[in-house]
């Protein structure tokens, strides 16, 4: 196993286990997540990338990470790693083409409408997808979802997160992988604008948080602007790049969990659209 | 109706496990809902409005997961969530066995499905000729999907079969659609008006995929054998499927897929055409045949989709034009990726259509062309197993598969090729085909991942798929997994071939 990259704001320190999964091992940092993951999972701000990782299956506690000057202890080994290494999570956008920006969004859209999960949030964008939810619980979660997303394009945004938190299927439930989609595109929306929308993102972190590490990590990294390699992929792609590259990256983001991409994917692209009214 | 529910505290799965073990429980008997949730405020007010909380439930945390059941019996309800720790911990390779008959020989079987009217025949060469022609004299079509029946004896059954109006598909007939039930290797595609006649076993599958993903579809998917077009053979199936289409009310639109048919055999097909009032799209792989016919299978495919649309033809040609025009794109930008000396392109194929259909598409691209199965000007590789210059490999070929399985069905060989391709400082492009549907690997993104990402490190990996999203691998769900690994994936064999050379040509004038 090597160090194939380390995120930006993993810093010095030991950290405790807290949880496993096949592809990552998850240690924890106050109210965050260090995780080291395998490269299908890829960089992210606090991902420390390995090669040929195999977590196995969940369970066992891993001894505590530790991360020193250029060094990681990981499971007692030890890994070199130099400033090369590093993962920027940040993205500068100083240079947008807007009208491809304009055109690669429609390309991301209809990416999200045509090839995302068939329970993912895609049908805020195209209501046959509401077809693909067909038990009790699932037709009340579309209601849900439609009643708090109507919420916040009626201007009231913390109302709407409120009732989106914890909504929905998965570890990080869709409403949450939903409310991170926002927040990329309000911070993103922010430096395409030269506004300060740092306040709003705050309080839409505020009241997004809960309970769940995972999505509190999740939420309180996007809210700082701080993406995870596929994000970041889109992100460049949506400004300077070809429809192909626009759907490959949107490929990639929409592999993630079992809806998870395509739900961030979904809030990300009400929000920048400013379908959303927050912007 | 009996409500109850579970609470696993600390108990951390994976999304995809989390909705995957939702979705089995709701499958199960006698289960009217299911969910399979964090316990946050919102998913119990869901479990609220949709019949599904209970008081245990009540006082779940965040952190909780929860599983709700709501079943028509207390025993459903209790089964089901008994059944949460044996799905969680299966969650993947469930399987549910039914009882099967499997009877020992053909009449048997006819005990069993006695107004059954096709046999599908898979058993040693040897013996495949005789028993197809026991299908044949209890008045069934047959599908032989075996190989190594002799000429004589494939000329024997399709003569017999010509005179009772039956059909011979094969031997060695690797793929059939018939009245929408995939035969062998074949893909879940959808029905419609287009019916398809092929001598060429991976061919009809793209053709039959991409009609599938462009939305429209197959009435009937008719395989021969590659042999049938053939001097030898005289095509005697291949007329026949020919003629069965055209009498066939649901099919609007013909298509024929080919590597080259003897000429005596091309003028049989074309003179029956012409009495043939739906419209016919011929795609013979590297046959010289008029101006006007499509130069690849993906062009045959989209004609024939058009067709069957009431759309005019030239559309096709127009979007694919504007389509080279993104491969180009891609293409520079691949090139510049790689260094000086990485010039050569190497296509390693599962489907023997498609390392065809290479190189009839190379040959005005790229020179040096070399292949274990030459078409047309490529010349012959010393060593199937060495490439030199551009390489084009059919893994198929019985040098390949003697004692071995098919490549669709083991990507072992494949996958140590192209680690040994990706190695080579003068390789800059591995060409790929990955071929899903029925009888072909069940998870060949988990097969192909790890190499993908090792070569593509090295040099630009490029990919086709045949597959739809109906198939049990799903095309969408091995395309993002290759991505993921760092292939680029195209729409088509010919549109991936199309890259490769695009890279190698740029890479010449770095």
């Amino acid at each position: 196993m090597t160090v194939v990259s380390i995120g930006d704001q993993v810093r010095k320190g030991t950290y405790p286990f807290h949880s496993r999964f096949h592809r990552a091992v998850n240690f924890r940092h106050g109210d965050l997540l260090i995780s080291v993951v395998n490269e299908e999972i890829g960089p992210g701000p606090l991902n420390i990338v390995v090669c040929d990782l195999d977590a196995g299956p969940a369970c066992g506690r891993v001894a505590p990470l530790e991360v020193g000057a250029h060094v990681v202890v990981f499971g007692n080994r030890q890994f070199q790693f130099t400033d090369n290494h590093s993962y920027r999570s940040t993205v500068a956008l100083d240079s947008c083409n807007r009208r491809l920006f304009r055109h690669n969004l429609s390309v991301f859209g209809e990416q999200l409408k045509t090839m995302s999960p068939a329970k993912s949030l895609a049908f805020l964008l195209d209501e046959k997808r509401t077809q693909n939810f067909r038990s009790g619980f699932e037709r009340a979660f579309v209601d849900q979802i439609r009643r708090d997303v109507h919420q916040i394009m009626n201007g009231n945004l913390l109302n709407g997160v409120r009732g989106l938190k914890g909504c929905g299927f998965g570890l990080t439930p869709s409403g949450d992988d939903f409310i991170a989609g926002l927040l990329i595109g309000l911070n993103l929306l922010q430096q395409l604008r030269g506004q300060d929308y740092q306040e709003i993102a705050d309080d839409v972190f505020r009241t997004a948080k809960a309970g769940n590490i995972f999505s509190n990590s999740f939420l309180d990294l996007a809210r700082r602007g701080l993406l995870f390699g596929r994000m970041k992929d889109l992100v460049l792609a949506l400004m300077h790049e070809s429809e192909e590259m626009v759907r490959q990256s949107a490929a990639r983001l929409m592999a993630i969990g079992e809806s998870s991409g395509a739900d961030l994917g979904t809030g990300f692209l009400l929000t920048v659209c400013g379908e959303m009214g927050v912007s | 109706m009996i409500v109850a529910g579970q609470i696993r505290k600390g108990a951390y799965f994976d999304s995809v496990t989390l909705m995957r073990v939702g979705k089995e429980i709701t499958a199960l008997p006698g289960v009217i809902d299911a969910a399979v949730v964090m316990g946050t405020k919102s998913n119990k007010a869901i479990l609220n409005s949709s019949g599904l909380l209970s008081a245990r439930l009540d006082n779940a945390s965040d952190t909780d997961l929860l599983v709700a059941v709501k079943g028509e019996t207390e025993t459903a309800t209790q089964s089901a969530l008994a059944a949460v720790d044996g799905l969680l911990k299966k969650m993947v390779n469930t399987t549910t066995k039914g009882s099967e008959s499997r009877p020992t020989s053909l009449a048997g079987a006819l005990n069993i499905i006695p107004d059954a009217n096709l046999a599908l025949i898979s058993i040693a060469g040897r013996y495949a000729g005789d028993e197809a022609m026991r299908a044949l004299e209890n008045g069934l079509h047959v599908m032989l999907f075996s190989d190594n029946v002799s000429l004589e004896k494939e000329i024997a059954l399709k003569k017999f079969a010509q005179k009772r109006g039956l059909l011979v598909m094969g031997p060695d007939c690797g793929t059939a659609i018939i009245n929408g039930v995939p035969l062998a290797f074949a893909n879940v595609v959808n029905r419609g008006n287009i019916g398809i006649v092929a001598a060429a076993g991976t061919g009809l599958q793209e053709v039959s995929c991409i009609i599938s993903n462009a939305g429209a579809g197959i009435s009937q998917a008719i395989g021969t054998g590659g042999r049938d077009v053939k001097q030898e053979v005289g095509g005697i199936m291949f007329l026949e499927g020919l003629k069965a289409l055209a009498k066939h009310e649901p099919t609007r639109v013909i298509l024929l897929v080919s590597k080259p048919p003897h000429k005596d055999v091309l003028r049989r097909i074309e003179k029956l055409a012409k009495t043939i009032r739906k419209p016919i799209v011929t795609s013979f792989v590297g046959a010289s045949t008029h101006e006007d016919c499509p130069s690849t299978l993906e062009e045959a495919a989209l004609i024939a989709v058009a067709l069957s649309q009431g759309q005019p033809r030239d559309e096709v040609s127009t979007r694919l034009v504007a389509r080279d025009k993104e491969i180009l794109r891609i293409a520079k930008r691949e090139a510049g990726k790689r260094k000086k000396n990485q010039k050569y392109v190497r296509g390693l194929f599962s489907g023997g259509t498609f390392c065809a259909e290479a190189q009839v598409l190379f040959k005005s691209l790229l020179t040096g062309v070399f292949s274990n199965a030459p078409v047309g000007n490529t010349k012959q590789l010393r060593d199937s197993l060495v490439s030199q210059k551009h390489s084009v490999i059919d893994l198929g070929e019985d040098e390949f598969t003697v004692g071995r399985p098919h490549p669709m069905i083991d990507y072992s060989l494949r996958n140590r090729r192209i680690l040994v391709e990706a190695d080579d400082p003068e390789t800059a492009v591995i060409l790929l085909d990955v071929v899903l549907g029925y009888g072909s690997h069940p998870d060949p993104a988990a097969e192909l991942s790890s190499v993908v990402r090792q070569a593509s490190r090295k040099v630009s990996v490029i990919c086709s798929i045949t597959g739809t999203n109906q198939d049990p691998q799903n095309r969408s769900r091995v395309e993002a997994a290759l991505r993921r690994a760092g292939a680029i994936v195209m729409p088509s064999n010919a549109a991936a071939c199309k890259l490769a050379a695009q890279i190698i040509q740029c890479l010449g004038r770095k």
